[in-house]
């Protein structure tokens, strides 16, 4: 492609284009277009908004998949560990009566425990992630089920309700939320040692940890990260609903996952970005709601969002490395 | 001699139950998995057991899928149970267990959702078409006969959902002034629905009315329309008491529920089965009926759908 730029700019355009994420921003840019085109009310900034609360709470737990997908591992409880987290704080508000904030700390130090189970018996026990994670997403979810008997937890306090329902310059909270997850994990992902040791045991295990990096320690805080987001996106997501459901969450495993590998992340590990796991949760959340703008036939939506994300998985696949 | 003794002793103690029970008989039901929607259903089921003198228990497949209703019953029939009531999760995947049980020797009825294919002895549940047919027919007349409307439903693959659904559309299209915009999968999900709805309200700015089919809708529909300040000014109902759309009532945003009378089938559960243990005909269906509940009622309808049975 011929820029009549100076040599610099047009090398950092050049750059640009060459970027991993850049494929799929492109197929995401395509897609806002022919749907902002049939049907103009998509673009309109109240739907915006609206959508971008709707990727929001994916997208913070998909950051979570990426942390432990980058060593070739998985978590499979993300989805339970959110309605579990819900749960907790909902139930910290109603039936302790405590200050919002106090709860939501309550509810994601629940989350975490969950994920610090996880996390010993990936790294200690060695029992290999998607057991651990899948044992995890039934016991959690279990464990909601029986102290809840199915009853969802209503009567949430008002100020809670704000951190789905508040705006900020006319984006919803939520939204500020992930927006801050994603460059925090960024940051810890492209700049710290934790991170660059992240990458590290994807790309060769045995390597990392013959180099004296323990391995077990970093694999242990991943997952904890990981069921630290879930529970963060599962709480926020309460406020939303104004009420803890039992099923809250349910399924988000795949979604999550779904984004991340959209985004470029290996599943064998060693190779992901942060932007790719924004921008595949994008992908999915246009769909899903331009879909239903443009009035097609509910019964084909799940056919075409499965075709889609498999043409945006292959078309990352095949632009990788260049 | 204290040997003796304690063998004799043991063997009255096993035997002696086995005996008492044996004059009582066990009836289990079977819901399609672990939700609230059922425990009215076993109150009625526990009350009328009480009435009649029998033993009866709820056991629950651990999640909504058929392998594992199927192993509940194929547990029951080797426990050698009396009568199974079951909420039925699928109709062709049922026909062969609900087959070894009945030659088993074990009285199967359904509830709730039926399995028409199956040698079940009868159906008692709502029949989700009719209430379709009365929910439209009450939707048109708050709609005043005119306007756009979209119906939210938890799962398309669902039959009793398409059934309310189909009647639902019947009984509107009798009014030419009322349009069904489309019917929307909410996937029996709570957050899906929000979502949904969300979108609805934004591709649709002239709609008049939202109607859910599925528990999962109204509440969450509801809490859109709240938070966008549209309560009361979108006319919404749909099916089922869960907390939060009774809530909705209290406060206006939703116009009306349907309910079914969960507790009347629990009920009639235990009769049908005691009726076919004693060698009864059954009739092929019964038709439990629904209740609307509105502002009006919200706050006695419960109590009213038992005292039904009290006098019995």
């Amino acid at each position: 492609m011929e820029l009549s730029l100076p040599a610099r700019e047009r090398r950092f355009v050049a750059s640009l284009f060459r970027r991993k994420e850049a494929a799929i921003l492109l197929a995401l840019l395509i897609m806002v277009i022919v749907i902002g085109t049939i049907a103009p009310r998509f673009l309109s900034g109240t739907n915006l908004a609206q959508v971008s609360r709707q990727i929001s709470f994916v997208t913070i737990v998909a950051l979570g998949e990426l942390f432990v997908i980058l060593t070739g591992g998985i978590d499979l409880s993300v989805g339970s560990v959110m309605g579990w987290a819900g749960m907790a704080a909902a139930w910290a508000m109603v039936g302790l009566g405590w200050p919002v904030g106090a709860a939501v700390a309550f509810g994601i130090v629940a989350g975490l425990a969950m994920g610090a189970i996880n996390g010993s018996l990936i790294a200690w026990v060695k029992i290999p992630p998607f057991i651990a994670t899948l044992g995890m997403l039934w016991f959690a979810y279990g464990n909601v089920l029986g102290l809840t008997k199915g009853v969802p937890i209503t009567g949430l306090p008002a100020g809670f309700l704000t951190l789905s329902r508040g705006t900020l310059l006319g984006i919803y909270v939520p939204v500020w939320i992930a927006l801050a997850l994603a460059i925090v994990a960024h940051v810890v992902l492209t700049y710290t040692a934790f991170g660059r040791r992240t990458y590290a045991i994807g790309g060769n295990e045995q390597a990392t940890f013959l180099s004296g990096i323990d391995v077990d320690r970093i694999k242990f805080v991943l997952y904890a990260i990981s069921a630290g987001l879930a529970s963060i996106s599962g709480i926020v997501l309460s406020a939303r609903l104004n009420s803890a459901q039992p099923d809250t969450g349910k399924g988000w495993e795949l979604d999550a996952i779904a984004a991340a590998v959209i985004g470029g992340t290996s599943l064998a590990g060693g190779s992901g970005s942060v932007l790719g796991v924004v921008i595949g949760a994008c992908i999915m959340g246009v769909l899903r709601s331009g879909l239903l703008m443009l009035g097609v036939s509910t019964y084909w939506h799940i056919s075409i969002i499965a075709v889609v994300i498999v043409l945006a998985a292959t078309l990352d696949v095949k632009t990788k490395g260049k | 001699m204290r040997t003796r003794a304690c063998r004799w002793l043991a063997l009255v103690t096993t035997l002696l139950p086995m005996v008492v029970s044996a004059a009582e008989k066990t009836f289990v039901m079977v819901p399609k998995g672990v939700h609230p929607y059922y425990e009215p259903c076993y109150e009625g089921f526990k009350a009328a057991a009480k009435k009649y003198g029998v033993n009866v228990e709820k056991v629950d497949p651990q999640k909504f899928e058929l392998p594992m209703q199927v192993q509940v019953i194929e547990d029951l029939i080797a426990r050698k149970v009396d009568g199974i009531a079951i909420s039925a999760l699928d109709d062709a995947g049922l026909v062969p267990v609900i087959s070894d049980a009945t030659k088993a020797g074990i009285e199967v009825i359904t509830f709730d959702a039926p399995a028409r294919s199956s040698e079940a002895l009868t159906y008692i549940g709502t029949d989700n078409k009719s209430a379709g047919v009365a929910a439209g027919k009450k939707m048109a007349e708050l709609m005043k006969g005119k306007g756009k409307i979209v119906i939210l439903q938890g799962g398309l693959g669902a039959s009793n959902l398409n059934d309310r659904t189909q009647g639902f559309k019947e009984a509107l299209a009798k009014f030419p002034g009322i349009e069904v915009l489309q019917v929307v999968d909410v996937a029996g999900d709570f957050s899906v629905a929000t979502n949904k709805t969300e979108t609805i309200l934004q591709t649709y700015p002239d709609l008049t009315a939202i109607f859910a089919v599925s528990a999962e809708g109204a509440p969450a529909a509801a809490s859109v329309l709240k938070e966008q300040g549209k309560g009361g000014k979108i006319l919404l109902a749909g099916f089922d008491d869960l907390k939060d759309t009774l809530e909705g009532i209290r406060d206006g945003t939703v116009a009306f529920c349907i309910v079914q009378k969960t507790f009347k089938m629990g009920w009639l559960s235990v009769e049908a089965l005691l009726a076919a243990s004693e060698g009864k005909k059954l009739p092929k269906e019964t038709d439990t009926g629904v209740l609307f509940v509105t502002k009006a009622n919200v706050g006695t309808y419960m109590d009213e759908m038992k005292k039904e049975f009290a006098a019995r």
